[in-house]
């Protein structure tokens, strides 16, 4: 039982630091969303592109919320 | 005064009008259709230089291989809306954002568009064609909700578990958003002018295809399956002479319209060209 617990503590630290990492893969992965929204709204106006944009973003704004709540609870 | 536009490639174009020398040559040329180009040239001049008004012009030779639906749909031609209660009133128009055919497109313009040019038809995906990832996406989402009964997942501490549930939601979210972007902005665009297939294969690759209507060579309409066929949808493939040999419309709503449509500006074209009125 007792190793089990100093398993558990041991590699709770890396699993921090995977999640930090996948999260900020995440995060970069959300800019280039953002980013690839403006282009094809540059490219092609259908007459809805302000949703489509405003949606890149809120995307983006809660993926940083969810990386800040790892960086914080974890 | 000669009624000649003059655009990226009119210089081209006008090469090759200038090769009917006279009237006996361009009647030799297509033969008895004299009066139609007479009376449609009358009719475009009604409106100015923009296209319209052609649906006096009588197009029984087109249209008399083509019958039902599709003949209703450009009955005499394509008939250029001159305001907006006419585009309104087309069959085929419509204001629905997440249409895969829209006849006449309120709203559409495209990088490298000429000011006169004007979007004939908006086409996409049939939207059953996204009944895969919208399923996996479902699927996604109800995954979460069965973590608990995993093991490993009960002896992660409940921060642990949070960040994870929530990470999981966003991947998927994500994953249906960047699904959704691909099928919305993987249009095909046939205008006035030319065929255009604007095409995002992934986040950062942008492929845009334009060939001149004038270049079309062949066009040939494929509907391989039990669902396209119920479904009416399929594949338009285009031959062009352009230097990219053939542009295809995949899984395009009412396959046999679109083709109508591109034969309908072919032959528009094809009288501009007689009558040295190009642009």
């Amino acid at each position: 039982m007792d190793l089990l617990i100093t398993t558990e503590t041991a590699l709770l630290p890396v699993l921090k630091i995977a999640f930090i990492i996948g999260l900020v893969i995440y995060n970069a992965f959300s800019i280039v969303l953002v980013r690839q929204v403006n282009i094809m709204t540059e490219t092609l106006e259908l007459g809805h592109e302000r949703v489509i944009k405003y949606l890149s973003y809120v995307h983006l704004l809660i993926s940083a919320g969810v990386f800040l709540l790892a960086f914080v609870i974890l | 005064m000669p009624d000649v536009f003059i655009s990226r490639d009119s210089k081209k174009k006008e090469d090759k009008v200038s090769t009917f020398e006279t009237k006996e040559e361009i009647n030799k040329f297509v033969p008895g259709e004299k009066d139609e180009v007479k009376e449609k040239r009358q009719n475009k001049h009604s409106i100015g230089h923009k296209k319209g008004g052609i649906s006096k012009l009588d197009s029984g030779k087109i249209n008399k291989f083509v019958s039902g639906e599709i003949n209703k749909f450009v009955p005499n031609g394509i008939k250029y809306p001159k305001n907006h209660e006419e585009r309104i009133n087309l069959p085929g128009h419509t204001h629905n954002p997440l249409t895969s055919f829209c006849y006449f497109p309120d709203h559409v313009k495209f990088v490298n568009q000429d000011p006169e040019e004007r979007v004939i038809l908006l086409l996409r995906k049939h939207p059953i064609t996204n009944i895969r990832w919208i399923l996996l996406t479902i699927l996604f989402l109800i995954i979460p909700v069965f973590l608990p009964l995993l093991s490993f997942f009960e002896i992660l501490p409940n921060e642990y578990q949070t960040v994870l549930t929530i990470a999981l939601y966003l991947m998927t979210i994500a994953y249906g958003f960047e699904k959704f972007l691909s099928w919305y902005f993987h249009v095909n665009i046939i205008t006035d002018e030319r065929i255009i297939e604007v095409d995002f294969h992934n986040l950062v690759y942008r492929e845009i295809t334009d060939a001149n209507v004038d270049q079309i060579q062949d066009v040939t309409v494929e509907m391989g399956s039990p669902v396209r066929t119920a479904l009416n949808f399929g594949d338009v493939i285009v031959q062009t002479a352009a230097q990219i040999p053939k542009i295809e419309f995949e899984a395009v709503p009412s396959p046999d319209k679109v083709a109508k449509v591109l034969r309908e500006l072919r032959v528009e074209e094809e009288i501009e060209k007689l009558e040295g009125r190009v642009r």
